[in-house]
């Protein structure tokens, strides 16, 4: 049977650009399609999401991951076009639409830090009409580099600054968002999953932003291309490499060592990066000053091809991306760690002679963790993932603006499991499972006001046997009554199938390992209703507003005082996160101001019972200032509010026995104290606030370019509570004031 | 720029009155609630044995650290019983010198009996506090350990063993409860006797290591830690270095005249292994988890009511390996 309808489904999206609507797309409209890339000047690099607006028309587009975009039905006729993105200076040229057909241009962009003798317009934006884009981020490298970090830039610490996405302390970069547990979170490298995207029990993502071209973030209501989680997804595409010239750098920072080496291959490119931990103390501060023996790296290729001779409208990478974490103690009563990603892919992307454009890949992603515990109490517990994915999607643009998404998905996926809890009872998996899946989405971009975007995800054969959803709708509809105002509404079915199994008790952990829900349990299931209006006041200055309402069924929970075989690991729970969001950016040549608020609750629900996650943040206040003074030298302060984490609170204390079998009498030897508490996450924390400022300067001596600052991390010492001593209750602190400085060199 | 410094100074202002501590508490409502805790003790000999229940109740403190409560917690005045089979027996109030009176000056209070249990045999204790309050709990002793070794050593224990079908190893193993998990403590001893002078022999003991491992460059031994696993596994390297140790410094070797070596395991029933992994395990030394809940089976208040089993058994050695060391045998 599901053969059947995947050959249902195979055959619509093979026919649909065959239908007679596309068939008639040019016939008598007096129209044409306007289509391109962006590249940086200096690297041939794609830019992503760059602004493309044809002058004196409400028409225009944005590139996407690939530096490429589509402008169709554009009336025949010769035009201005300007091209615009944060960092670079804009670019006006002449393109000539010719009737019935298809016009490419590839234009290039000046980086801003290269001085040019003309002035060009700066930072205008495009309008793309009625985008239905509800609760996504397009954060692109010069927007990463303008958030203060603690040792280096991080690109999960620049997601925390983003309204709607909490966390639990300085020392993790895990995030939370709307009210989604951390393994809701999907996170894509070039298309491939990254199962453990952490260095150093959490303390910095695993990508290096020096690979990174620019990612895009849903934080819900993510369209039916993407699926497998219930939160939010984490597209991450990496840099080409330099197709002009030979270049490589190096960066220090306290606590890692990288490098870098791009340059140009016969009709494409290619980038090494590699990065290394070699100060291990310098996140002792992360760690309440305990010393951790880390060693961490990670390195990735990327080369890609636009072979002429071949097809001169086909681009084709092959990237891969490896990480490992290790502690290694040298001592055999100490338990060691390791962890480790390896992602290799290929990519195919095509630009077809009808405005279609594919993009296949096919990827590998491991995953690895173990904690070896040698002769110390520690429990054994390993993970292994193996990965095979190929995903083949599609884009087909009518005349009248609307687009047809289509694409298929399947994933092989192999893992195996042993843990054990600390009662000693053990939980051994090992399977391998087939997935496929299929999307379909219909973009009305037809009407001048109104936006529709409506899509349906099919999975037709699943990882898991507990009732995942089988079809997964999604629709958004956006309408400008003004051309300064957009209201914008969004509903989506969403399953996941794929989870960790982590305790939430943990803030700092160090083995999440990754299952197929367990065939005794139901697989969870998530409703995302969404609504918000944006309001474009000036160019440079907007306003968002978004509310969500996330019901939850069947999450995982875990048991943790599972005491015997019989008993159950995990159990199905529900829950529930609803929430308003405010978004304020403001932007011109010298300044970006960002202004992020949310007002946000989540539960689950327990049986009867009703308990508040550890990172559900009521109030959370993210105030961003970056400005540019010229010369090379840029600053920014970050100022962060959120009101305090739930933590469980103390009911009482009492004498207990320490017992030694070999002690006779040690019932009646002194007891030791010990704490009862109360209701789980039942209190608040103080409310976490804290102050960071960086400053950089570049300076540029051709061929070298260099680039140093530093940064301040809590500049006014706030104490924030991480969490207190079970034992002695004494109150342990998240990140001090602490400074750090950086330098990178490139030639 | 001039109106940005007055707004910068006034935020910063804010800013560093608002990183000072803010009074914080991560105390609510306090709960009074019965404490009773006791370990049944037995061994293989089966003989009386005394059992201990200390009763108290929670308390509070001022500030967050409990050792610094002074206020004795123990009840006086309790009636407390257990029942074995369908025996009833009422435990009397008294009271033991303690270690440490850095906490409490007074004795120590607690109610005890003197019982003979039997392996497999199921307690149950009720305690009614003076206040009314009634706790009650039950455990199951263990039952006696029949363990098998990998190697056979009923002809005397020695490394002379070709090591080619289970390593280099001595493996010692039984069958646990049927669904349910234990925690075992295992302990091998060296009895050797060592002449002083003509007149004089001392009974001496050394604890044979689980294995010799290499810490800093050095070799040092590894002593078993408590374990789920229905077994534990002794190098012969381990054996060898106690067998060398006994010897370090002593200039005739035939001075010492090597026993048997003692074997020990302890294991404790369901409850007091739940308790004891609760308190003393860890899934690694990294993972910070909070309110991490002490296990408690005493219905209508907390703590533990839990047993414990001592096998002992005597491994001979082989004369051989004895003297391969300069040793005497028995």
């Amino acid at each position: 049977m599901p053969s059947i309808k995947c050959g249902l489904i195979v055959a619509l999206i093979i026919l649909a650009p065959y239908t007679p609507l596309s068939a008639t797309m040019f016939e008598g409209t007096g129209k044409g399609i306007l289509r391109g890339f962006v590249t940086d000047s200096t690297s041939g690099e794609p830019l992503i999401y760059a602004n493309v607006i044809i002058k004196g028309t409400s028409l225009g587009s944005a590139t996407n991951n690939y530096g490429f975009f589509v402008i169709p039905g554009v009336p025949s006729g010769s035009y201005v076009l300007i091209v615009s993105m944060l960092g670079y200076y804009s670019k006006q040229l002449q393109v000539q639409i010719g009737e019935n057909e298809i016009t490419t241009v590839r234009i290039s962009l000046t980086p801003t830090t290269i001085v040019v003798s003309e002035i060009e317009v700066f930072g205008q934006r495009a309008e793309e009409r009625n985008p239905t884009d509800l609760g996504i981020e397009k954060i692109s490298m010069q927007q990463m580099k303008i958030v203060p970090t603690a040792v280096e830039s991080d690109v999960f610490r620049i997601l925390q600054v983003l309204p709607g996405v909490s966390m639990t302390g300085d020392v993790s970069a895990k995030y939370y968002v709307r009210g989604g547990a951390g393994d809701q979170n999907l996170v894509l490298l070039n298309g491939a999953t990254v199962y453990y995207p952490f260095h150093a029990l959490g303390v910095f993502g695993v990508i290096d932003p020096e690979m990174m071209s620019g990612m895009e973030f849903f934080k819900g209501g993510f369209p039916p291309e993407y699926g497998g989680r219930l939160s939010s997804i984490l597209d991450i595409t990496t840099r080409d490499g330099n197709k002009n010239d030979y270049s490589a750098g190096a960066t220090l920072s306290l606590a890692t060592a990288k490098a870098y080496a791009e340059g140009p291959l016969r009709n494409g490119s290619l980038l090494l990066t590699a990065r290394k931990s070699y100060y291990g103390k310098s996140l002792d501060r992360f760690f309440s000053n305990q010393t951790i023996p880390f060693d961490f790296w990670d390195w990735s290729f990327k080369i890609n091809s636009t072979e002429r001779s071949l097809d001169p409208d086909s681009k084709f990478a092959v990237h891969g991306f490896f990480s490992g974490d290790d502690v290694i103690h040298h001592d055999p009563q100490k338990e060691d760690y390791s962890l480790g990603n390896s992602i290799v892919g290929f990519n195919w992307y095509k630009v077809w002679e009808e405005p279609l454009y594919t993009a296949a890949t096919i990827s590998y992603s491991g995953f690895r963790a173990e904690v070896r515990p040698n002769f110390s109490t520690s429990r054994r517990r390993s993970n292994r993932i193996h990965d095979i994915t190929n995903r083949m999607n599609g884009a087909y643009i009518y005349d009248s603006k609307d687009e047809l998404r289509f694409g298929v998905t399947n994933i092989w996926l192999s893992y195996d499991l042993d843990v054990e809890n600390l009662y000693g009872e053990r939980y051994v998996l090992s399977e391998h499972k087939y997935s496929l899946s299929s999307f379909l989405t219909y973009r009305f971009n037809r009407w001048e006001n109104i936006g529709i975007n409506m899509g349906l995800r099919f999975n037709f054969s699943t990882l898991s046997e507990g009732l995942p959803l089988l079809f997964e709708p999604r629709l958004s509809i956006t309408y400008r009554p003004y051309p300064i105002i957009s209201l914008k509404a969004g509903i989506g079915w969403y399953t996941q199938e794929l989870v960790t199994l982590s305790n939430e008790n943990e803030l700092i952990s160090i083995f999440e390992p990754w299952v197929i829900i367990p065939s005794y349990l139901y697989t969870p299931q998530a409703v995302q209703v969404m609504s918000g209006v944006e309001l474009l006041i000036t160019e440079s200055f907007r306003v968002e507003c978004e509310g969500y309402y996330k019901p939850v069924r069947y999450l995982l929970d875990v048991n943790p005082i599972k005491y015997s075989p019989k008993e159950r690991d995990y159990k199905n729970i529900d829950g529930e996160s609803y929430g308003i969001e405010m978004l304020t950016t403001f932007e011109s040549r010298t300044y970006y101001v960002r202004l992020a608020y949310s007002l946000s609750w989540a539960y689950k629900h327990i049986g009867e019972h009703v308990e508040i996650p550890k990172y559900d943040a009521r109030h959370a206040l993210n105030a961003l200032v970056n400005i540019r003074f010229g010369k090379g030298w840029e600053c920014s302060t970050l100022w962060t509010f959120k009101t305090g984490l739930p933590f469980t609170p103390i009911v009482a204390f009492y004498d207990r026995i320490d017992y030694d079998p070999w002690n006779k009498y040690s019932v009646i030897s002194e007891p030791i104290p010990a704490i009862l508490w109360g209701g789980r996450n039942a209190s608040r924390l103080p409310a976490y606030h804290r102050l960071d400022y960086t400053v950089t300067k570049r300076l540029r001596w051709a061929p070298t370019e260099l680039e140093f600052g530093a940064s301040i991390v809590n500049v006014y010492n706030r104490h924030n509570i991480f969490y207190f001593d079970r034992d002695t209750g004494s109150e342990t602190y998240m990140l001090p004031l602490s400074v750090s400085v950086f330098l990178g060199v490139s030639i | 720029m001039s109106r940005i410094i007055p707004v910068v100074t006034a935020f910063l202002s804010f800013a560093w009155l608002s990183a000072c501590d803010q009074p914080f508490s991560p105390k609510t409502e306090f709960e009074n609630l019965p404490v009773l805790q006791s370990v049944v003790e037995t061994n293989f000999l089966e003989t009386s044995t005394w059992v201990f229940v200390v009763l108290g109740t929670t308390y509070d403190v001022l500030g967050f650290n409990p050792s610094n409560n002074s206020i004795d917690p123990t009840v006086q005045g309790a009636v407390v019983t257990i029942r074995v089979k369908d025996n009833t027996y009422e435990m009397f109030e008294t009271s033991t010198p303690r270690e440490d009176t850095s906490r409490y000056s007074n004795r120590l209070r607690h109610y005890r009996k003197g019982l003979k249990i039997r392996p497999g045999d199921t307690l149950y204790v009720e305690a009614t506090l003076p206040d009314g309050r009634h706790v009650t709990a039950s455990t199951r002793m263990p039952q006696r350990i029949a363990y098998d070794t990998n190697y056979d050593i009923t002809g005397g224990l020695s490394t002379f063993i070709n090591a080619y079908n289970y390593g280099p190893v001595f493996q010692f193993f039984w069958n646990e409860p049927h669904g349910e998990r234990h925690v075992y403590f295992m302990k091998i001893t060296l009895l050797y006797q060592r002449k002083i002078d003509d007149e004089t022999t001392m009974m001496m003991v050394e604890e044979v290591p689980l294995r010799i491992v290499e810490r800093n460059g050095t070799k040092e031994p590894l002593y078993p830690v408590y374990t789920f696993e229905p077994k534990f596994e002794f190098t012969f390297e381990a054996f060898d270095w106690v067998m060398t140790k006994i010897g370090e410094g002593v200039e005739k070797k035939s001075d010492i005249t090597v026993l048997w070596y003692s074997l020990s395991i302890v294991e404790f029933d369901v409850h007091l292994s739940r308790y004891y992994a609760s308190t003393k395990g860890s899934l690694d030394s990294y993972s910070v988890r909070l309110d991490e809940f002490i296990y408690s089976n005493v219905h209508g208040g907390i703590g533990i009511f839990g047993s414990s089993y001592l096998n002992l058994y005597e491994l001979p050695i082989d004369p051989a390996y004895a003297k391969k060391f300069g040793y005497r045998a028995p």
